[in-house]
Parts: structure tokens; C-alpha cells; sequence
């Protein structure tokens, strides 16, 4: 079988990434509200929504173009298990987001 | 002056209507492209590979509208004073809003993510000729499937608590 290409190994691990740390990103700017300030000033919309995912592109371009070039420690793990990171990284960034949500807006209500 | 006065309210509550509808529909549509994206690719064939391209594009293209769309709606209308967003949080049902937009809301950024993998993945490996990128292109398709579905039952969840948080 073929060895995932780096370019695409590079963008599993964007992705895994970004899609944890977005959910660690929803638990700071409830918890910091200079954070969720900040996040609502910036323009064009003021909205911390919108400035959410301009971080998150960010970061996914950081990674995937350092990455991309590169063949060796992480990427190699993302090219054994590509399937895996993909499911983990969204389950683990999807539960960091429900657990706090039902922990923050339920449980502490 | 009235008449003017509440036609253009009634314009108004059409236009957020049909932005709520339109962001609704691509939502269930980037999630049927999705289902049938990872079923083509479970299936890939040569013949079938340049359809399988076109709804990779259209599941991209899609799941990036309904973001513009729930942009357009949910940033100036949603928690307006008055909007969906304080009927619910001042109701019985404020976990409509606590718990279900606020986790739909954040979820949905793995979505557009997802695609841009999908479509760096497109454009680096022919998936005929590739079973290991033709798994990780049915997986995304599969993800992409299950979390708008969740999403999707969220939305008619929160519709509802804004309904019964009405009285109706």
C-alpha cells in the first residue's frame, strides 16, 4: 500500500490540530473575557464567531505549510494513522466543546 | 407612514425567515453531499471518478455557504436584543441556547475545516489509484456526514425551545 502523501499528511495534522485547539479556544474565551473581547473586535463583523475561525485558518496555514515540506517525527505518525487522527482529534475537540458547554451553561446555571 | 412602517417590518422578518431557511438547506445539503460522497468513494471506480470530483466540490462549496449563510443570520439577528438568542436564555428552556447553539455553533468549525484537507487531498493524490488516500477521503466524508447530522438535530432542537419559550 502506498505511503500518504506528506502534503496530505501535513493537512491531517492541521486539521487534528486546529480542531482541538478550537475546542480549547471556546473554554478560554468563555473563562477570559479579555480574550472574548479582543475576539469581538476585530472587524469587519465583531464577532467572536467569525474571529474564531480566522484563528483556526490560521493556524491550519501555519501548520500544513511547516509540515509540508517535512518527513519525519509527527508526520510519520500522521502517515501510519491518518484515519485515526482525523476521528480523534474531532471527538477529542468535539467533547472539550459538549462537556464544557453542559459543565458551563447547565450544570453551573 | 404606518402601512410603510410595518410593510418594511414584515420585509424584514421575510428576509431572516428565508436567511434561516437557506442556511437550513445548504446545512441538510452539505450533509446529503457528504453521505453521498463517502458512499461514491467506498465505491470508487475509474468511471465514476470525475463525479466523485464534482461532489467533492459541491460538499466544499456547500458546507462553505452554509457557514456565510449562518454568518449572515446568527451574527446580526440571532442575538439581537429581542432576537431568538434572549427569548430563550430569559425562558424555562435556556439550555435551547446554553448548551445546543452554543455547542452546534462551535462543532460547525470542523466542517470547513475537514473540506480543506478534502480538497488538499484531491489535488495532491488520484484516489483510484491511492486505497489508503481513498480511506482517508471516505472518512472525512463519513465525519463530515455524522457531525451535521448531530447539527442538524440541534437546530431542531433550538427551533423548538424558541417556540415553546414563546408559548406557542
Amino acid at each position: 500500500m502506498e505511503e500518504t502523501n506528506t502534503n496530505v499528511a501535513s493537512a491531517i495534522l492541521a486539521y487534528s490540530v486546529t480542531a482541538v485547539f478550537s475546542g480549547i479556544l471556546v473554554v478560554l474565551k468563555e473563562e477570559i473575557s479579555g480574550l472574548f473581547n479582543f475576539m469581538k473586535s476585530i472587524p469587519p463583523l465583531y464577532h467572536h464567531w467569525i474571529t474564531h475561525m480566522y484563528f483556526l485558518l490560521i493556524l491550519f496555514a501555519i501548520i500544513y505549510f511547516v509540515f509540508k515540506s517535512r518527513d519525519d517525527g509527527i508526520i510519520q505518525s500522521v502517515k501510519n494513522n491518518p484515519t485515526g487522527w482525523i476521528i480523534w482529534s474531532s471527538v477529542i475537540g468535539a467533547a472539550i466543546i459538549a462537556l464544557y458547554m453542559f459543565y458551563h451553561g447547565i450544570v453551573l446555571h | 407612514m404606518e402601512a410603510s412602517k410595518s410593510l418594511r417590518w414584515s420585509e424584514m422578518v421575510d428576509l431572516v425567515h428565508s436567511l434561516i431557511m437557506v442556511h437550513a438547506f445548504l446545512g441538510v445539503a452539505a450533509a446529503l453531499l457528504s453521505f453521498w460522497l463517502g458512499i461514491e468513494l467506498r465505491y470508487l471506480s475509474e468511471s465514476s471518478y470525475s463525479r466523485v470530483l464534482k461532489i467533492n466540490w459541491a460538499t466544499i462549496i456547500t458546507t462553505w455557504l452554509t457557514y456565510i449563510f449562518a454568518a449572515w443570520y446568527y451574527v446580526p439577528y440571532y442575538g439581537r436584543d429581542g432576537g431568538s438568542k434572549s427569548i430563550i436564555k430569559s425562558s424555562d428552556y435556556y439550555w435551547g441556547h446554553a448548551f445546543f447553539t452554543e455547542v452546534k455553533e462551535h462543532w460547525f468549525f470542523m466542517m470547513p475545516l475537514l473540506t480543506l484537507v478534502l480538497f488538499i487531498l484531491v489535488r495532491n493524490v488520484d484516489l483510484t489509484k491511492d486505497p489508503k488516500a481513498k480511506k482517508i477521503a471516505t472518512t472525512i466524508a463519513f465525519t463530515m456526514f455524522a457531525i451535521a447530522v448531530l447539527m442538524e438535530g440541534f437546530g431542531a432542537v433550538i427551533s423548538m425551545t424558541v417556540r415553546l419559550a414563546k408559548g406557542f
